[in-house]
């Protein structure tokens, strides 16, 4: 546990020092008076967006764009528990708390010149709920009834029951102009021509996309924060190959890259220190985190059940058989004990990344350290849990055995992520120490998440998620998403269920901790995933910009306050300007 | 000869349907689940079935097939991608243009030096020069066009700065002059086309030194000389004009190669291109893309191989005759 608090400590001072030259720290003073508009700020991204509609994005390039062109009615703050207004002014819990009122700003206007009302809220809200949309935020919201427009700058949010997450739930998704697309129905929305000549409400305002080169975005003049944006132009510029986009920050192409690998990273930062680049390199919390999910089920007694599920089988449960390896818990603590994971953290990351004893992402607010139930690496102590469960090398081949069957299985991962490729091969190294034999096998994505884990076919999976802002493991580990493809490890206790249950329906944010502790607790003793690490977000900003800050919302979450000096604009700037 | 273009034109037809249908086959029968792709653990749990049928995933690939079939003959509709929902003939023929501009150049360019390196090399037989240019050519013909792209950008973009790394324009191009625009175009297209046209010229350089070393120990060149004719129209004349003839085949053969050779390229230099769109479409398993890709990928090697046939048959009398003949 020292160990893990020290590390932490020890990221964070790295990080601080990678971003030392933040203006709110160390670097150059300003005052409001100093900052001057205009320049262009370039931005290389690794994937083209497939559409920039709020409605139907998916991918992280689409998302970033969207941020910039579009706005929520308001956005969450660093804590990830207090909001602050954006499009609506203010709001206002009713007594009974089962409703929302919000109070809309009345001089936003769309970037067509067009009023924005809360009639695009309402209409805003139809669609993302609509099923056949099939909108990836839906679950956000699930306690809503529904959305009433009293009038053009007053709605209402009403809400089955209370939760402490409500308003949260209720400004998740941007806003889109119901004047624009009500008359596409929402089956047909992912064909709109909206998706590639999108009309926000944000600082930027689209102007063309050069498919598969660049995005052209320009600051609107009607923004309804006056003075902003800082910027005049905003250029997203497509690099698929992460060595070409890393190169071409190097060579000052491209002003900002996020993603960048940490093995480059790291290079990054000692060329900073010593004053070689105009890069800045900042790392903070980012919001991925890898890690081994182990099959509790055995896979034909699932398929079994699958099918009676099917039929109306009111007892799925009595069908269902332990994995012959990992439906034993002890066994599955003895592997997690077997794993070095500080090790891995720390070579496959090269640093950027804190190594993860539980459920509870690290950026979360429910996140509490104390909770998680720790397993250090001890892989004496695993061959004993390991002999206490019966396995043992009876023929001497190095390879415990239990009856007639071996300690053998197959760890899979996703094809074409370095990292976890790597990882895969030290823990076949560490857990051959512990006379068990891990057999890597790399598998192509689409069919890893297409078809080897919806159907429990296999025996342990290193993975990773992204991690969204609320709290919520539903999809993971709860037993009403047992058949569903997020539900892989076939994890299923009553205990969990009633718990999550329990804390997302506290309003009280104390009440809420105690039940998100027990979870953590429970999922960090029953091990149905062993977390592996939490990585660091590594991004590198040209220096030329000022009142740069980032967190773990993400890196464009403040670009309309971004400035650069007259006296360090570059070429592309001053061409712009011509 | 309009006779002999049209059998090949027909006999091309069921050579393009059927490799359509079995990419068709191979695409739909892979062990995979394209909607894999589009779930995320915050959507509902029937969102997986409205994906499928949105796709038009839900019918027995039979239907699909025959629905696919029906929307391209009569409507020339490729159906919609799965990943952006436009039309796939849309993002094929956006990216076409950059695909064709950049194997053009490399086919002619790539051309053009093989074979007037094979000539130079196949006239020195055996000097110092042919030694030569034997040893650069093969070391071209070996290396793998990837190594030698990345080699170009590390020198030309990186290290020299001479060179942009990325992309077929600059992002201010619309803010400069029409000529300043051209330059930007070919700064741009100098690394990918030296790249790949430096592929095809040593496959050029091979066929074109052996062709005129054959064409030259002909008979009727020793004839030629014989009779006293000049040494440059024995060889420019009688040597070079049937050396060519093995080129042309070549020149439709390498169609396919240049497709591929293409998508290496346009992702190591982020060209927008066919090769990227395909590259995209296969990771993410956007049926609809692969198909049209796949489809124009057919009709283009299709029609590259009918042409050199037909070039072939104009420079040699003998191919035309013996078909009429047949």
């Amino acid at each position: 546990m020292k160990k893990y608090i020290a590390l932490i400590v020890i990221l964070t001072l790295i990080t601080c020092d990678s971003n030392r030259d933040n203006i709110k720290s160390v670097g150059i003073k300003f005052t409001e008076k100093d900052i001057v508009d205009g320049g262009t700020l370039v931005i290389g991204i690794n994937g083209e967006p497939e559409t920039l509609n709020p409605l139907t994005a998916l991918s992280k390039p689409a998302r970033d764009v969207i941020s910039l062109i579009f706005r929520r009615l308001a956005d969450i703050n660093e804590d990830l528990a207090t909001f602050s207004p954006q499009l609506a002014k203010n709001w206002e819990f009713s007594p009974d708390s089962l409703s929302i009122t919000f109070t809309l700003r009345t001089d936003v206007l769309w970037h067509d010149g067009v009023r924005f009302t809360s009639k695009d809220v309402v209409f805003t809200y139809n669609m993302q709920t609509d099923p056949l949309l099939a909108w990836d935020g839906i679950s956000f919201k699930e306690s809503i009834t529904s959305v009433e427009s009293k009038d053009d700058s007053t709605l209402v949010f009403h809400f089955n029951h209370k939760t402490p997450t409500m308003l949260m739930d209720a400004i998740e998704g941007y806003i889109v102009p119901e004047h624009l697309l009500k008359n596409i129905p929402a089956s047909k929305m992912h064909e709109a021509n909206f998706n590639r000549q999108p009309i926000g409400n944000g600082p930027f305002k689209y102007i063309k996309w050069k498919t598969q080169q660049s995005i052209f975005l320009i600051k609107f003049d009607q923004y309804y924060k006056k003075g902003r944006p800082h910027l005049d132009r905003v250029i997203l510029k497509v690099i698929p190959d992460n060595v070409n986009l890393f190169r071409q920050l190097l060579s000052g192409e491209v002003d900002f890259v996020e993603g960048i690998l940490p093995r480059d990273f790291t290079r990054l930062i000692k060329d900073w220190d010593k004053g070689k680049i105009i890069i800045r390199p900042i790392s903070f919390l980012g919001r991925q985190y890898d890690f081994i999910g182990w099959n509790l089920i055995c896979p034909d007694s699932y398929a079994e059940a699958l099918k009676k599920s099917g039929e109306g089988e009111p007892e799925i449960d009595k069908l269902l058989k332990p994995h012959k390896l990992f439906g034993n818990q002890k066994v599955r603590a003895a592997l997690t004990m077997a794993i070095d994971r500080e090790t891995i953290t720390k070579v496959v990351n090269h640093g950027m990344a804190i190594p993860m004893n539980g459920p509870i992402p690290l950026i979360l607010w429910a996140y509490n350290e104390k909770a998680n139930t720790v397993w250090p690496y001890n892989p004496e102590l695993a061959k004993k849990y390991l002999r206490e469960e019966g396995w043992r090398d009876s023929d001497g081949d190095g390879i415990l055995d239990k009856g007639n069957t071996k300690f053998v299985f197959e760890m899979i991962t996703n094809s074409g992520n370095i990292r976890r490729e790597q990882a895969l091969t030290m823990i076949q190294e560490q857990l051959r120490k512990t006379n068990v034999e891990m057999i890597p096998r790399v598998v192509e994505p689409g069919l890893l998440f297409g078809r080897v884990l919806p159907s429990k076919n296999f025996d342990a999976v290193l993975i990773g998620w992204n991690v969204g802002l609320k709290t919520d493991f539903s999809q993971l580990f709860h037993s009403s998403t047992f058949f569903t493809p997020f539900h892989f490890t076939g994890f299923y206790l009553k205990e969990y269920d009633t718990l999550e249950e329990a804390a997302k329906n506290s309003t009280n944010r104390d009440t809420a901790q105690k039940y998100w502790d027990k979870i953590a607790e429970l999922l960090s003793r029953e091990l149905p995933y062993t977390w592996l690490y939490y990585k660091l977000e590594c991004i590198a900003i040209h220096n030329r910009f000022k009142n740069i800050n980032f967190d773990k919302r993400g890196s464009y979450i403040q670009i309309e306050d971004w400035w650069i000096p007259k006296e360090e604009r570059t070429k592309i700037d001053k061409i712009f300007e011509e | 000869m309009i006779a002999y273009t049209l059998r090949r034109f027909f006999g091309a037809i069921p050579v393009v349907f059927i490799g359509i249908t079995i990419t068709f086959l191979i695409i739909h029968l892979a062990p995979d689940d394209p909607t894999s792709c589009f779930l995320t653990p915050t959507m509902s749990a029937g969102s997986q079935e409205i994906i499928i049928e949105r796709f038009g995933l839900n019918n027995p690939i039979y239907v699909q097939y025959f629905k696919w079939l029906y929307r391209i003959i009569f409507h020339f509709d490729f159906g919609n991608s799965f990943n952006s929902g436009r039309p796939a003939s849309n993002i094929i023929f956006d990216a076409l243009p950059s695909t064709l501009l950049l194997t053009g150049l490399s086919l002619i360019s790539g051309l053009i030096l093989g074979t007037l390196l094979g000539i130079l090399s196949a006239i020195y037989k055996g000097t110092s020069i042919d030694r030569f240019l034997t040893m650069i050519m093969l070391f071209f013909y070996s290396m793998p066009a990837f190594w030698i792209g990345l080699m170009l950008l590390n020198l030309f973009a990186f290290k020299l700065n001479l060179l942009p790394a990325s992309q077929l324009i600059s992002v201010f191009h619309d803010q400069l002059s029409i000529i300043a625009r051209i330059l930007d175009y070919a700064k741009h297209l100098i690394l990918p086309v030296l790249t790949l046209g430096l592929a095809i010229s040593a496959t050029f350089y091979r066929y074109a030194r052996t062709s005129m070393i054959e064409s030259l120990n002909s008979d009727y060149i020793t004839a030629a000389k014989a009779r006293g004719i000049k040494w440059r129209e024995v060889i420019f004349t009688y040597g070079l004009r049937n050396a060519l003839i093995p080129l042309i085949s070549l020149l439709g053969l390498s169609i396919p190669l240049l497709f591929s050779g293409a998508v290496i390229i346009e992702v190591i230099f982020s060209l927008p291109g066919m090769g990227r769109v395909m590259v995209n479409a296969v990771l993410s398993r956007d049926y609809p893309i692969i198909l049209a890709a796949s489809t124009l990928a057919f009709i283009s090697v299709i029609i590259g191989n009918m042409l050199a046939d037909i070039a072939y048959a104009v420079a040699d009398p003998r191919i035309r005759f013996k078909e009429n003949y047949n």
